[in-house]
């Protein structure tokens, strides 16, 4: 295989703390937290009343500069899907920021999402079609609702419609890839982006992740599953932490196989499946486990400087991550465990796009040095007995740096990054 | 016609190979199910032949393919597995171990990769109907009684449902499978794309083995609200399922496993514009430019196969295809056998074209593949090495 270099040329990002991810950058590393009372609707008697939202209204384009080349008439679902206001400005910053071009067969989309949301009123009509009673009537739906079903708007609902019509904004007309494998979408596109390159078969890969999931089904699925914080605070690897809160937002990262000004480099990555079970992570993480030693190998590393953990504060799968990390990184004592934080103290846990914003936090760790702070950890539990970063964010020298994302299912994947060599 | 710069049919430089397959289809289970004998006469299939074709009455599905039985399936899942599957993942559950049975591999299976198409993956409609049943006060729905009584009437489970990774996750931990995964939203590209993904994976020595296909279903109704929406029923399209699942492993690999099924020689993927968020009446009349630049190329690629296995999902293609009049040994119109089946119609044409190099009715065959999402794919096999 050719193996080429992969280098981050820009990244962008749409977070409840910020319109850009310049704009949430000093918030994030003042260790603000964006998590706060549902206002959006009424969550009352929902076992976790707290999410991270993006303030609305949401950035407009023209606050990018949207290029001439993007005509904004090829997204005319960009005000019905929130997923798509969200991933498009942090699209265009990271653009911006990259600077690149190239042949637009040569440009391929690997974005991480899942199904949109219709209308809450859509499905109720929906539901009421089809009898609303206590068996879903087929006979019923097929005589009545029909003429509902164009409520909802494929292009909303559909997993794959954010990838295409960022393609088509942009003009891009290589491989188009939508990944659906929830908490780890997001890195998981970023890393199919990489290898595209890698192989040669795209030039620039627009990679990256969004999550738009502060909607009343998917608070009351999780909060059913017991799953999110009942305390209404997300705190990753404290002894407080009781669950994860849900967030939203989008990352982006222009990835380029030529170099041009990029600090930042692709340098290994890792995937694995748990096998385990279908919400829990296997307790001894051998699957997390195998996929940051295989993101370490193709990086031809032992050891990074920074770990962007999962960390969703949810009490296991943060005790198990620990502990994987102490036992891939505690053999090399003489370089130190590396330092760990986790952005969804911050910014909540945006399921198909969390691991597009870690990757954002490990990248502005090595291009700057800032070390971005867990919100939210105040008292580290011992179980999660790590070199975290508490309160404020801190500036190092970091050289590498890992991002890990541990998905519902068992998917597990990591990457590693490093100053370009 | 002239070929864009991003189609690159060229082979594999060490082709793969295919150990066994798993496959559930409205055809039957089984590679061996998998031809009805008018399809390998050719130029000419019965349309539907010996798969379980159901008239339904009511509007939503006034005709399609069914995998019959589902329910009654053998494999290892428990009753209580079986019950939190949707659809696509029970598909895939029955595939997926016929592909590790087949095989005759034994676990455990760690270091094995995953890479399949999937459709959308919804939460079962019953649990949304009560879910909101219970969520009604006498104003109408109530954001207030869905927190207090109407998530309390759904599966544990609703939310992580509509995760698309939800198709593959059972299978996963039953069988144990604990490599690289990637999953690949679907309406016929990415299974493509899927393949691809697990083709480089053994390549670069990601992991020693890989299952790869996909699991779909059109009859889910979500997906068939999608479908009408877009005009797709009214174009004669025939909405199916089904589910395969192909074990993949480098050469070298394989002489240490047996006798390989088929070479996987190469595998390409061309985008060709979305044609799916566009769709209406109109879009089915013509076939899009950037579409058949792909086909022209799949079609025109030399040496050429035995056999040309093609599913194109619209008749406007179809139509296409019969005008350049192709002069291939054997075509077969997976389309006219298996229905459109979403990610699963790619996978289950890769198994039409597999059951003839089987019965050594073929020796290479090329699979071209056109999806709603608007994709090319295109794959080629041989027959297995003896």
């Amino acid at each position: 295989m050719t193996a080429r270099a992969v280098y981050v040329r820009g990244v962008g990002a749409v977070t409840p703390l910020g319109a850009s991810w310049q704009a949430s950058l000093a918030a994030l590393a003042s260790g603000k937290t964006a998590v706060a009372q549902v206002t959006e609707f009424d969550v009352q008697g929902f076992p976790c009343t707290v999410a991270a939202s993006v303030p609305s209204p949401l950035p407009s384009c023209a606050e990018y500069r949207c290029p001439t080349s993007i005509d904004l008439d090829c997204a005319p679902n960009l005000q019905l899907d929130r997923r798509l206001a969200l991933l498009l400005p942090a699209v265009l910053e990271a653009w911006q920021a990259a600077n690149v071009s190239a042949p637009a067969t040569r440009i391929g989309v690997y974005l991480g999402a899942e199904s949109g949301r219709a209308p809450l009123q859509s499905i109720l009509a929906l539901s009421r079609a089809a009898g609303g009673g206590t068996t879903f009537d087929h006979q019923q739906f097929g005589q009545r609702a029909r003429a509902l079903t164009a409520r909802i708007d494929a292009s909303v609902v559909s997993p794959a419609a954010v990838a295409s019509t960022i393609a088509k904004l942009f003009g891009a007309e290589g491989p188009v890839q939508t990944l659906s494998l929830a908490c780890a979408s997001g890195l998981s596109a970023v890393i199919e982006g990489a290898r595209a390159l890698r192989c040669g078969l795209v030039d620039i890969a627009i990679c990256g992740g969004v999550g738009a999931d502060v909607e009343p089904l998917m608070l009351a699925g999780f909060g059913k599953l017991g799953a999110l914080s009942a305390r209404g605070s997300s705190c990753p690897f404290d002894v407080r932490r009781d669950g994860f809160v849900v967030g939203e937002g989008a990352a982006a990262v222009i990835l380029a196989a030529a170099r041009g000004s990029a600090n930042v480099e692709v340098l290994g990555a890792g995937r694995s499946l748990d096998a385990y079970h279908l919400t829990a992570p296997d307790p001894q993480g051998l699957g997390a486990e195998r996929a940051m030693r295989a993101a370490l190998k193709e990086a031809e590393l032992t050891h990074v400087d920074y770990v962007q953990a999962h960390g969703t504060s949810t009490p296991l799968n943060d005790a198990v991550e620990a502990s994987v990390l102490q036992r891939v990184f505690g053999a090399s004592a003489e370089a130190g465990m590396p330092l760990v934080s986790s952005v969804k103290g911050a910014v909540g846990h945006w399921i198909a796009g969390a691991g597009a914003i870690g990757l954002l936090c490990a990248v502005e760790a090595i291009d700057t040095g800032l070390v971005l702070p867990t919100a939210g950890l105040q008292r580290p539990d011992p179980k999660c007995d790590l070199p975290h970063v508490i309160g404020h964010a801190q500036q190092h020298n970091i050289r590498a740096a890992m991002v890990n994302a541990l998905a519902f299912g068992g998917a597990n994947s990591s990457l590693v990054v490093g100053r370009c060599r | 016609m002239p070929v864009t710069g991003g189609i690159d049919l060229t082979a594999f430089s060490q082709p793969l190979a295919v150990l066994s397959v798993g496959v559930l289809s409205p055809l039957g289970r089984g590679l061996q199910a998998q031809l009805p004998r008018s399809a390998t006469t050719s130029h000419e299939p019965t349309p539907h032949e010996g798969a379980c074709q159901v008239e339904v009455t009511t509007d939503v599905a006034p005709r399609g393919l069914y995998v019959t039985d589902l329910e009654h399936q053998e494999d290892p899942a428990s009753a209580r597995q079986r019950k939190l599957m949707s659809r696509s993942a029970r598909l895939l559950a029955v595939a997926l171990h016929d592909a590790l049975r087949t095989a005759e591999l034994s676990p455990p299976y760690t270091d094995y990769g995953a890479f399949f198409g999937v459709g959308s993956s919804g939460g079962a409609l019953p649990d949304l109907t009560a879910l909101v049943r219970r969520s009604i006060d006498d104003h109408g729905f109530s954001m207030k009684r869905l927190g207090e009584a109407g998530l309390y009437a759904c599966s544990p489970l609703f939310s992580f449902q509509i995760m698309n990774n939800f198709t593959l996750c059972h299978s996963a931990i039953r069988e144990g499978l604990g490599g690289p995964s990637d999953l690949f939203f679907s309406r016929g590209g990415g299974t493509a794309q899927a393949l691809q993904a697990a083709a480089w994976s053994l390549q670069a020595g990601e992991c020693s083995l890989c299952i790869v296909g996909a699991a779909d279903t059109a009859h889910y109704e979500m997906t068939d609200g999608e479908l009408r929406r877009g005009g797709v029923m009214n174009a004669g399209v025939v909405p199916s399922e089904g589910a395969a699942a192909l074990t993949l492993t480098t050469q070298a690999q394989a002489t240490t496993l047996g006798k390989p099924l088929a070479l996987l020689t190469s595998c390409a993927h061309f985008p060709c514009g979305d044609v799916c968020t566009d769709l209406d009446g109109t879009v089915l009349d013509a076939a899009p430019q950037a579409t058949i630049v792909a086909l022209t190329a799949a079609l025109s690629k030399t040496p050429q196969p035995d056999v040309l296995v093609c599913a194109l999902w619209s008749q406007a293609l179809r139509t296409w295809l019969a005008n350049q009049q192709p002069t291939h040994a054997l075509i077969i119109d997976a389309h006219d056998v298996l229905g459109e089946a979403l990610a699963a119609t790619p996978a289950l044409a890769w198994c039409l074209a597999l059951s003839l190099l089987d019965r050594h009715q073929a020796s290479s065959a090329r699979v071209i593949c056109c999806g709603l999402d608007g994709a090319v794919g295109v794959t080629e096999f041989q027959r297995g090495s003896t």
